[in-house]
């Protein structure tokens, strides 16, 4: 049987609270993204457990994780990069950029490398057009203003992470592509 | 009266993101004074201050608060959409980023003005960095006592938190919002009832663009006469406009209303890229008609003058594009979007939105026939105003604006039985 | 009840009812494909756009309440270009494999494109391929690609069933029915998404590719799974029923009836009685008449009248037991009459199962016979009872030790059955009789609702109906009913009984006829 571990519990019990007291479903996407991070990607056990701790049936959860493209059910490589190709992009070189990037990884958009390391897809619009062509790491961090440099520094920065490292992109942040 | 900054004043201002620089900046005085006002009041003066809602439908934002029954017994809310999906805008991802205080010192003047003790955020899930940089801010407004039990002392409660969406553009359209906060597919809901009586929890609810409820505390600090005093007769104060495509200085300016493209081209955008000359424009969003250069050298940027050349002012989202851009591969990518961001409820939306895509993607490789532009233009007619939500007619409106105005690079593509410009080495969307 | 301009008319209509409804009621049809009157409003599949003057555009008329004084078309070239738009759009990734498809001849896409479809095709795109043939539980099938995603299955499963086994995942094109990963549709009721799903995609695997449905003929009837008394239509060919579907009354069953009710038509065409049996011998039907009113009239010689001991059944209709109870004190002249059936309770549930399985405890009440089983078997164990006549009970099958013991002291045991059971053939004689579907009467369900059930088809072999048997019998001891139908049956049950005096049997209401509470006041005529 699932557990969170006791750390996303008080996360998952913090966040429930933010919600009122009969409306306790509300809390379902937020719950999906602590399981996902918890476990990596939303297999059917990981949604059943989010069902009984919501409290609504299993398909209910199936329906919402398979509405929302970030919610990955089915398991992905250890690192998932998403190349935005949506207008801006498409005309700024984010298809050629997606191209590239799967050329050198060996897959096709929408695989997972055999290593297990990589999963690359196309991303519709990531709101950050004015720095297009870029992409998105584990849901997470953007990698902006995106060129061949910089897809293989990527690629060989975040081959020594493991699953789970938070994407911290020290040498893309420092760039100035982004605050944050 | 003059020119001024107003939502992204604090755009330059190093660390503006932290409260201690806000406050330095006059931050959370706005809050301050409007708890010492009315709540009617605050409402008059945003009526005052013709401020529009900046999320795309443009619906003032006075009158929308003004619809909150105030003698209902259940809890209001205040619901913020920072699902912020359309392609090619990218406002209030800036905003949050670089001025996060200004939006949680407008949810407390809103939330007082309404009625309103519990607000959420819901945030496109792709911007988690951006979430976290809010959370780290609505912190701190807890921890100085400007949010929770006793706002500034007042005793008046306002509980505000994020709420993470999950990748899905249907979410900007206010219900779907609504849906996915209350842990549900984000599916627009069947109107009436309206959000103002029946939105979150079926309470009455408001929901407001990120950028609109940023603007509030300036107009309580100025007046709403001295915002309405900026733009147009009709379009007043000022907005941000997210620009992207092929110029030399993409990014998010904040201008005046009325202002003339021509001149936002050249002043601030820094002209076309590499030297190439200006092809059409797409002048608010994916969703907006597109613009020749013809149109949009003459255009005044007010949602007035936008829309009686029907095209729309929309979320803002500007997009610049050159001479060598094929408008047949755009059209293909542009429709593939609203394909894939379908969220399958409404038939003519489901299949229809694929349908275009398909056949766009048909004339793109050289496989079209001029039949298919009556095609799809007899489509569109069946898909728009036919579904619950705009999003059928958010693809089509540009589709059919294509075909109108750059009708003859289809006719090419025909004759070529191929693309001529040859750019598109991967389709649109591969692999999503 | 407000008034409303319908395509020009001026209609009255009443109030509270959206277009389609108000339409309806005055014989205009709005096509629909989502939109169902027992299920919450989705508004999804836009078939029932509708010009309403003054609106935003094109309206959903599922979602339009009626207004007085609003103006709708329905018939303008607009509403009939959107028909044809939302058709071709369902078309588009539908597999149209009519011919081995078993919805062929109710689908409404099939309907609604001979009525308004008729384009032609200019799809030429590839369509979305999903799965064929998803085996979802025990009772249905799905294909995906026949699905138009109108939802009505998913808010079943969720509004009414409460049990939410069925969703839409994913989005957009993609879009499909799903339960979740090992689960399935397996609920009492399950079978009622087949019914409501418009199109091929949910087929029931009981009645998959078992019969073309244009060849079927439909029969009103009532189900006889338990004591609710759920409304059906009899589906039926040759003589043979292919399948029970419910039929809507409002104060009974609503839209839905339970599997266990549904798949209980089964039993119709499995092991009947066909032939008459004396001694577990096959004999002709006069024979074994005969044989019964030799003895009885013996037995009511050598022991009286009262030695004999006539029993009814709550599986039987409130005309054969009418008869049964009169057969009993005017022609044989016994007071000894009951009317009950050792039937087991099964299951229930506060929807629509009841734990009593019989369909007509509430009129055999109502004619006020006697269902206290216990002094039956005290009447029989006491060797008083000479001879005991069955009319639609097997005691001989259904009692347990102690009733078989109280039998044994029965001499001469005569059972009028629809199987052929262990006790149709101990029974000194048995006599086939019809099932509800092979004859006319009616029901009295847990409410006091009485319901009659129409005749689908003649029943086969030497089967006659109760009605029908037990007249033949009192006329060959020599005080035949003289009754040829129902309408006279229902002449004298209206002397008999004050709650159904002035009905005729024909033109009992559609959705029944609520006996008043206490109505079977009746019972002391019944008992003269």
């Amino acid at each position: 049987m699932l557990a969170f571990s006791e750390k996303t519990e008080a996360q998952f019990q913090e966040l429930v609270a933010r919600y009122p007291e009969d409306q306790r479903q509300a809390a379902l996407l937020p719950t999906l993204w602590l399981a996902q991070e918890e476990w990596g990607w939303l297999s059917p056990e990981t949604m059943r457990y989010v069902a009984q701790r919501i409290g609504v049936t299993p398909a209910h959860v199936l329906g919402v994780a398979t509405f929302y493209t970030m919610f990955l059910t089915e398991k992905p490589g250890e690192h998932l990069l998403e190349v935005c190709t949506s207008v801006s992009c498409c005309m700024t070189g984010g298809r050629e950029t997606l191209r590239s990037l799967c050329d050198k990884l060996g897959i096709e958009p929408g695989q997972t490398t055999p290593d297990g390391k990589f999963t690359v897809r196309a991303a519709e619009c990531l709101g950050s057009c004015d720095t297009s062509p870029m992409m998105q790491v584990d849901n997470d961090a953007y990698v902006e203003n995106l060129n061949e440099e910089k897809l293989v520094a990527l690629i060989s920065e975040l081959s020594d992470k493991p699953w789970g490292t938070r994407t911290k992109l020290a040498s893309f942040t420092a760039a100035g592509d982004r605050r944050l | 009266m003059a020119f001024q900054k107003v939502v992204s004043r604090h755009f330059d201002v190093p660390n503006a993101h932290d409260i201690a620089v806000y406050e330095s900046l006059g931050g959370y005085q706005a809050a301050r004074k409007a708890l010492a006002m009315e709540p009617g009041a605050i409402i008059e003066e945003v009526k005052t201050s013709g401020l529009r809602g900046r999320g795309g439908a443009g619906f003032p934002a006075g009158m929308k608060w003004s619809f909150i029954p105030k003698d209902s017994p259940k809890p209001k809310y205040l619901v913020v959409n920072s699902d912020e999906s359309e392609p090619g805008t990218f406002k209030d991802r800036k905003l949050i980023e670089c001025d996060p205080h200004s939006l949680i010192e407008g949810v407390i003047i809103s939330c007082f003005a309404f009625g309103s003790h519990q607000a959420y955020i819901y945030i496109r899930g792709e911007f988690n960095q951006q979430r976290i940089h809010l959370n780290d801010a609505i912190q701190q407004a807890y921890d100085k006592g400007y949010l929770g039990d006793n706002v500034f002392g007042t005793g008046y409660t306002i509980h505000l938190s994020t709420h993470r969406g999950a990748g899905a553009y249907i979410c900007g359209e206010e219900t779907a919002l609504l849906e996915s906060l209350e842990g549900k597919k984000g599916q627009p809901r069947l109107k009436p009832p309206f959000p103002a009586t029946h939105g979150l929890f079926q309470s009455p609810t408001v929901v407001n663009n990120v950028e609109t409820i940023a603007t509030v505390p300036w107009i309580i600090a100025n007046g709403g006469a001295a915002y309405a005093a900026m733009g147009t007769e009709k379009a007043k104060g000022t907005r941000l406009m997210s620009v992207s495509g092929h110029i030399n200085k993409p990014g998010v300016y904040e201008i005046e209303m009325g202002m003339p493209f021509k001149d936002f081209l050249a002043e601030n955008l820094g002209g076309v890229w590499k030297g190439r000359t200006l092809k059409a424009v797409i002048p608010g969003g994916s969703s907006c008609p597109i613009l020749t250069a013809e149109e949009a050298m003459n255009l005044t940027l007010d949602p007035e003058a936008i829309a009686a050349i029907g095209s729309m002012a929309g979320s803002g989202g500007m997009m610049v594009i050159d001479d060598q851009t094929c408008m047949v591969d755009l059209l293909e990518d542009l429709t593939h979007f609203y394909a894939h961001e379908s969220c399958g409820q409404c038939t003519p939306c489901r299949e229809g939105t694929d349908w275009l895509y398909k056949i766009i993607r048909r004339i793109e490789s050289g496989r079209g026939t001029a039949q298919d532009l009556d095609d799809i233009l007899d489509i569109a007619d069946n898909m728009e105003g036919k579904t619950i939500c705009a999003l059928a007619a958010a693809a089509t409106m540009p589709t059919r604006s294509y075909i109108k105005k750059f009708r003859d690079e289809f006719v090419a593509h025909f004759e070529h039985r191929g693309c001529p410009y040859k750019q598109a080495k991967v389709p649109a969307g591969a692999g999503a | 009840m407000p008034k409303i301009t319908l395509n020009g008319q001026e209609v009255e209509v009443q109030d509270g009812l959206n277009l389609i409804q108000a339409a309806e009621s005055v014989g205009v049809t709005i096509p629909h494909y989502c939109y169902h009157p027992g299920l919450p409003i989705d508004g999804n599949c836009r078939m029932c756009l509708t010009e309403v003057e003054g609106a935003r555009g094109p309206q959903i008329a599922c979602n339009t309440f009626v207004k007085e004084g609003m103006v709708v078309k329905t018939d303008t070239p607009a509403v009939e270009k959107m028909r044809k738009g939302v058709q071709e759009f369902l078309l588009l990734n539908h597999p149209i494999d009519c011919p081995i498809c078993d919805q062929a001849g109710e689908c409404r896409l099939q309907d609604y494109y001979m009525e308004y479809g008729q384009y032609d095709n200019r799809s030429m795109v590839e369509k979305v391929e999903k799965k064929k043939a998803v085996d979802l539980g025990p009772t249905v099938v799905l294909d995906q690609e026949r699905c138009i995603l109108c939802s009505r299955c998913v808010r079943f499963c969720e509004s009414v069933t409460e049990t939410g086994e069925l969703v839409i995942a994913n989005r957009g094109d993609h879009s499909a029915i799903e339960t979740f990963p090992g689960m399935e549709l397996d609920n009492p009721y399950s079978v009622n998404v087949v019914d409501l799903c418009p199109v091929g995609a949910l087929t029931s695997k009981d009645f998959r590719f078992k019969q073309r449905v244009w060849f079927l003929q439909t029969a009103k009837s009532v189900c006889t799974g338990c004591a609710k008394g759920c409304a059906i239509d009899v589906d039926h060919k040759d003589g043979e029923v292919f399948r029970y579907r419910p039929r809507h009354n409002p104060d009974v069953n609503s839209y839905w009836m339970c599997d266990e009710g549904r798949f209980s038509y089964k039993r119709i065409n499995e092991d009947r009685l066909r032939t008459a049996l004396i001694e577990g011998r096959e004999a002709a039907y006069g024979t074994a008449l005969d044989a019964v009113v030799t003895k009885l009239k013996s037995v009511v010689e050598l022991y009286g009248a009262e030695s004999v001991a006539v029993v009814g059944s709550p599986h039987g209709t409130v005309e054969d037991n009418f008869l049964v109870n009169r057969l009993a004190r005017e022609v044989i002249g016994t007071s000894k009459v009951w009317a009950l059936a050792l039937t087991p309770d099964g299951s229930q549930d506060d929807f629509l199962r009841r734990a009593d399985k019989t369909p007509n405890r509430t009129g055999v009440k109502f004619l006020g016979l006697n269902d206290d089983a216990e002094s039956l078997k005290a009447a029989l164990a006491s060797g008083a009872i000479r001879m005991l006549v069955m009319v639609n009970t097997d005691l001989l099958t259904e009692g347990d030790g102690s009733w078989q013991e109280a039998l044994s002291k029965v001499p001469t045991t005569v059972l009028f059955g629809t199987h052929e059971t262990e006790g149709a053939r101990k029974a000194g004689v048995s006599l086939p009789i019809a099932m509800h579907v092979e004859t006319y009467g009616s029901f009295v369900q847990e409410n006091g609702i009485l319901q009659k059930i129409m005749r689908a088809f003649d029943p086969t072999g030497d089967v006659l109906p109760t009605w029908e048997a037990v007249g033949m019998l009192a006329g060959r001891l020599g005080k035949g009913f003289g009754y040829d139908d129902m309408e006279q049956i229902w002449e004298d049950l209206g002397k008999t009984y004050p709650a159904l005096a002035g009905q005729t049997f024909y033109a009992l209401p559609e959705n029944g006829l609520s006996l008043p509470a206490g109505a079977a006041a009746g019972s002391a005529a019944a008992r003269h």
